[in-house]
């Protein structure tokens, strides 16, 4: 009997300390107090019972008891100060509130130079429709950036590219050397170097001996497109520019070509887009026309597939050229093609 | 070109806007760059054509005198003129009060008012062409023909519509309105109407008057002339003065200005000599000889060379070929009997000659672009007609025709299968193409000429394959049409470019060109980037005294050099990125006073090849190079460093580029003129040198207007990089599944042994995984020359948990190892 209400006893207070280090509140604890030491509590009743027992055990048990109800009591105390004095949710956020709004620890990225970037943007878009982008030296041979091209000694559409020539001891012709005027001496040497079917991008300096100002620099990056296989036709030029249109400047553009001409080309093609400021209606953008030249194409001249070799009966081409920093300019409304050499950080760091 | 619209409307009725027009020639390729519109602004009711029926002088001025004007509808109004050419008699531009004139003293656009001169008033003016904004001539003012009915309204006598052409240079024919009229009426689907080039002549033949004999026929091949007698030389009638002004020409006399029309009509040029200029009644066309000499038409004494193409007397030159006339032949107002010439010269030496003379006219800029021999006759013909028309006298008869050049005129075949391999759709020849070629002026041809063809036409196969065929001859005045591919472009342009068939490409899988340095590149550029790096792109070029304060150079031939280059600064092609990149950078330190600023470029640098190469190019390689400046971090609420960027900020640029990418790299100190003796390192892969990284000298920093900065710089020879190779593929290692410890070891070694050399010997042992200092020192405790460097060294075997013993083992083997190979002492141990 005895040990039985010792372990009553120890059960209960185990079992009530469990319970009040749960409650959270004033109302929970008397709650708590109520049922423990109420009335009709666990402990109450057991302290109601002493008297019954066998006098020899009543003073152990009634000491043990009153021992468990002051241990209890303190333990009521304690969890009521606890709970009393604790500090709120609320406070305990304010403690450790941040202001989210502060600068972070940043992690600076450098940037890629605008023209960089557009170069790469188009290569993507044409490696899509299976253009490998490949790059090609930037000194030429006279025969290479002109004569191969279908552009001979002597003739007025060399005029059409003012060069910048390399200071040479011979005096022959063929071997003279220029800074490239364009990128098209790669159409030749990539079919020179390789056999059909020929799908490359080659995006390059090239450099024309021309005066400065916002809209010319005599350096300045294009980049130069050609296809050459057994059925490529004017049709495929078309549709290629046009879906290069539209993933640089937007799905609703609409592309427009008319005859130009190129000697290394026939027939020979400028392309323009609509004006993607006004829509066509005519604003500044597009000096009030609706439309902007974006390149010059064509299909490849018989006599250059000759000179590599191809039989311009059985092999046909396209080729298309367009100035990259034209085209970022257009892109980012930037005013001054100067920019893009000029490197000032605070242009640079616009396109990060 | 100027091409007014009312000469066009003499081949053609123009029916559309002229800005329709204008779009459709731009769209076929014949660029119309701007339309002017002559009187657009005249108003029809005050400005008019008026004579004069009066004249009396001005009371109070002897300059000024007092016209009469009967303008029409029996209006007659006195005003106040200071022209001193008006006569009595005289057809006038009148403009009445209220019309809006150009004022030449205000330069502006001004409305007439009634005003007093001298006392006189005056309601009106007689105007010059300035005045009315149509010409340069202030001078006397605008006499107008008498076939002008007075009280006409200008407008309709003298509005003009003029396109301004943009060519590219393989139309020539498009510099004529001859060449206009067939482009307009083809795109408008109207017929062009020809008139007759038909003149009296008189009995005496042409042949007893003048010899013409042609010495260098490859550089000439056509020259026809003919003789006009007792012509009267003086000013050209209105009509013709006012169409030359409107096509840009100046009017000179009624000689010149009849072959200048002619040129612009035809595309033509032509010129007229005085005949009796002209000695021995001879015409040589030569070469120039050694130490001949012209004075030419500008009055311009021209040294000939021997390359030189020129017409002579039997004497003399006397005029460069289808460039310019001699003065010593010059038509003036004395001239009685004229030589006139229309021929056809080589365009490559055309344009030589004008290159070397630096002179540039009208006439050899049609020449130079190829003219066809065919349209000399013609043209010479017009030119003889307009003559007797407007300066009188007579031709002799027939005309000087020396045509070594001549030669049948190969048909060009086109087919339906080239055009639809070409433009990807199918078109018919006669309903599609022949039409346009028609109003192009083509004219269809016999077909096979030439026993080849002959033969190839007959062949079933061949010609099943090629569909149907159209023989054409392209019209005389276009000289640009040799290729079946060239009747596509005249079918397409004319068609439509917007008009023709769009379709995907679908071909087989094209060629792979290899290429491993686009990868690479972009890849080092991405890390470079990412590491915080700014790319810029500078000229290609570079002074020749920046590139040897950097050390690329060291003699002016190391470099290659620009014949013309832009301007002084731009005369050589850099060897070395580094000067423009520097350069860049000292600019932007001006903005950026303490910010951290990280440049880097990519490109190609250029030297002579040392060794002759079968390319015949010179070397050309690509380099990178990235400069650092400033503190290391940006200004923050975070930062605790702010300390100066320094070497190993660059060196830890360098490794995050080079190993994701190329691998990883060394260092080994090193020298350079660039950098500082003491922070300078050769960067090495495999063992073999692609760069250097180090501290930019402080004389180079001075160079660049960087005084006391500290600059770093790495300079990576990318062409090297490709050549070793994109980084080993990645093999797996198995995970280690046995627990690692790790231990500080303390080592005392002199003070010049390289930390690589260290970690090398330590990660040697085979149980070490990893090992790294984490300090390095000199102490005052130390012995002289001496450091303190503390490796912290993981142990792990794959194989096992080591023991202590082992541990303990291993470490006293790399002690060991130390002392042997590099004399190092031991000064600690610890775990950690």
């Amino acid at each position: 009997m005895t040990e039985e209400l010792e372990e009553q006893l120890t059960t209960i207070e185990a079992h009530s300390l469990c319970q009040l280090a749960r409650c959270s509140s004033t109302e929970e604890l008397e709650q708590w107090r109520v049922a423990v030491m109420g009335r009709r509590g666990k402990l109450t009743v057991i302290l109601r019972s002493l008297p019954n027992l066998d006098p020899s055990t009543r003073p152990v048990i009634g000491a043990l008891a009153n021992q468990t109800k002051v241990r209890l009591e303190a333990a009521l105390d304690k969890r009521k100060y606890f709970l009393l004095n604790q500090p709120s949710d609320v406070e305990l956020a304010d403690k450790d509130r941040i202001d989210v709004t502060l600068p972070s620890r940043s992690i600076k990225s450098g940037s890629h130079h605008p023209t960089t970037q557009i170069v790469k943007e188009i290569s993507e878009a044409f490696a899509t429709m299976g253009f490998q982008t490949i790059e090609g030296p930037e000194v030429e041979l006279d025969s290479y950036n002109f004569q191969k091209l279908n552009i001979p000694l002597d003739h007025p559409a060399r005029d059409m590219w003012n060069s910048l020539w390399i200071k040479q001891e011979t005096s022959d012709q063929n071997s003279s050397l220029l800074l490239r005027t364009h990128t098209s001496p790669m159409q030749v040497r990539v079919m020179e170097n390789n056999a059909p079917p020929i799908r490359v991008l080659v995006p390059g300096k090239a450099y024309r001996y021309e005066a400065t100002d916002a809209t010319h620099e005599w350096q300045f990056t294009q980049i130069e497109g050609l296809a050459v296989d057994k059925n490529i036709t004017f049709a495929n030029l078309k549709a290629t520019l046009e879906e290069f249109a539209q993933r640089i400047f937007g799905d609703q553009r609409r592309t427009r070509f008319r005859c130009d001409f190129f000697p290394f080309v026939e027939p020979g093609a400028e392309m323009s887009i609509d004006c993607f400021r006004c829509d066509g209606e005519g604003c500044r953008v597009c000096g009030n026309s609706g439309w902007i030249e974006i390149l010059g194409a064509g299909m490849v001249h018989p006599e250059v597939l000759k000179g590599v070799g191809y039989d311009p009966g059985v092999y046909t081409g396209f080729a298309f050229g367009m100035g990259a920093e034209r085209i970022s300019m257009l892109r980012h409304g930037i005013d001054d093609i100067r920019h893009f050499h000029l490197n000032d950080l605070r242009f640079l760091r616009q396109f990060a | 070109m100027k091409v007014p619209m009312s000469w066009i409307e003499e081949y053609l009725d123009i029916e559309l806007e002229p800005s329709d027009i204008a779009e459709k020639l731009t769209m076929a390729g014949v660029e119309v760059g701007h339309i002017e519109r002559v009187g657009e602004n005249w108003d029809e009711e005050l400005l008019l054509v008026g004579q004069i029926i009066d004249i009396i002088p001005h009371p109070n001025a002897d300059r000024l005198s007092l016209p009469t004007v009967d303008i029409g509808g029996g209006r007659e109004i006195q005003v106040v003129c200071g022209a001193p050419n008006i006569t009595v008699g005289q057809k006038i531009a009148f403009a009445r009060e209220g019309a809006e004139l150009f004022n030449p003293r205000t330069e502006k656009t001004e409305v007439l008012k009634p005003t007093k001169i001298r006392g006189v008033e005056s309601s009106g003016m007689v105007c010059s062409s300035l005045e009315l904004g149509m010409g340069t001539d202030h001078e006397g003012i605008l006499e107008l023909d008498q076939e002008y009915p007075v009280g006409s309204s200008l407008a309709k006598a003298f509005g003009e519509t003029i396109f301004h052409t943009e060519l590219t240079p393989n139309r020539p024919d498009c510099l004529s309105i001859l060449g206009m009229a067939y482009e307009i009426a083809a795109l408008t689907g109207q017929t062009v109407r020809t008139g007759s080039l038909h003149y009296e002549t008189e009995q005496t033949p042409i042949s007893n008057a003048i010899n013409v004999s042609v010495e260098d026929p490859s550089l000439c091949a056509r020259y026809t002339g003919t003789i006009i007698r007792d012509v009267t030389i003086g000013k050209s009638p209105e009509w013709l003065r006012n169409r030359l002004e409107n096509s840009g020409v100046r009017s000179i006399n009624n000689a010149v200005d009849i072959t200048n029309y002619v040129m612009l009509e035809y595309g033509q040029p032509l010129h007229a000599f005085d005949v009796d200029k002209i000695n021995g009644h001879e015409i040589i066309v030569r070469r120039a000889r050694s130490g001949e000499t012209l004075v030419s038409l500008d009055g311009v004494l021209r040294k000939l060379q021997e390359t030189m193409l020129i017409i002579a007397d039997s004497e003399k030159p006397v005029g460069l070929a289808g460039i310019i006339g001699g003065q010593n032949t010059e038509i003036d107002e004395s001239t009685m009997n004229i030589f006139l010439e229309s021929a056809n010269f080589s365009p490559s030496n055309t344009r030589r000659t004008r290159t070397d003379l630096g002179l540039n006219t009208e006439a050899s800029y049609r020449f130079e672009r190829n003219l066809r021999p065919e349209l000399s006759e013609p043209a010479l013909r017009r030119a003889t007609q307009l003559f007797l028309e407007l300066c009188g006298g007579k031709a002799l008869s027939g005309i000087i025709d020396k045509y070594p050049g001549k030669s049948e005129v190969s048909p060009v075949r086109l087919t339906t299968a080239r055009l639809a391999k070409i433009l990807g759709g199918n078109f018919q020849l006669e309903k599609d193409v022949w039409p346009v070629l028609e109003s192009l002026g083509f004219q269809r041809a016999k077909g096979p000429t030439s026993m080849v063809d002959l033969i190839e036409a007959l062949e079933g196969s061949a010609s099943r394959e090629r569909g149907q065929s159209l023989w054409v001859t392209p019209p005389i005045w276009r000289s640009d049409i040799h290729i079946e591919d060239d009747l596509v472009e005249e079918f397409a342009r004319v068609y439509g470019y917007d008009n023709l068939p769009v379709s995907g490409l679908s071909s087989s899988v094209p060629t792979r060109i290899s290429d491993p340095s686009r990868g690479l590149r972009e890849s080092l550029r991405d890390r470079l980037v990412s590491a915080g790096m700014d790319e810029v792109i500078t000229y290609t070029t570079c002074t020749l005294n920046a590139l040897k304060v950097v050390g690329s150079i060291v003699e002016n031939s190391d470099a290659i050099h620009l014949a013309n280059p832009m301007d002084s600064t731009k005369g050589s092609l850099r060897t070395s990125l580094l000067p423009n990149v520097l350069e860049t950078l000292s600019r932007n330190s001006r903005h950026q006073a303490d910010a951290p600023l990280k440049l880097f470029e990519v490109g190609h640098v250029f030297r002579p090849s040392s060794e002759p190469s079968q390319s015949l190019l010179p070397s050309e390689t690509e380099e990178i190079v990235g400069v650092i400046l400033g503190r290391r971090n940006h200004d923050s609420i975070w930062a605790t460093d702010h300390d100066s960027i320094d070497f190993f900020d660059l060196k830890g640029i360098v490794e995050h580029a080079a190993d994701g990418v190329f691998g990883e790299t060394s260092y080994q100190p090193s020298e350079h003129t660039a950098f500082s003796q003491s922070q300078t390192a050769t960067i090495l892969k495999n063992g073999s040198p692609i760069g250097t990284l180090g501290e930019i000298d402080s004389p180079v920093a001075s160079y660049f207007n960087m005084q006391g900065r500290n600059i770093y710089a790495f300079v990576l020879n990318f062409t090297d990089i490709i050549k070793l190779g994109k980084k080993e593929e990645t093999r797996f290692i198995p995970l280690n599944r046995y627990p690692s410890s790790t231990r500080d070891l303390a080592l005392l070694c002199r003070i010049d042994i390289p930390a690589a050399n260290i970690t090398k010997i330590i990660q040697d042992h085979l149980l070490v995984s990893n090992a790294y200092p984490i300090d390095t020192f000199i102490g005052e405790d130390m012995p002289k020359n001496m450091k303190s460097i503390t490796y912290r060294v993981t142990f792990q075997s794959s194989s096992k948990t080591l023991e202590t013993s082992e541990l303990e083992k291993a470490q006293q083997q790399i002690y060991k190892n130390l002392a042997r190979r590099l004399d190092i002492e031991e000064r600690f141990s610890a775990e950690t």
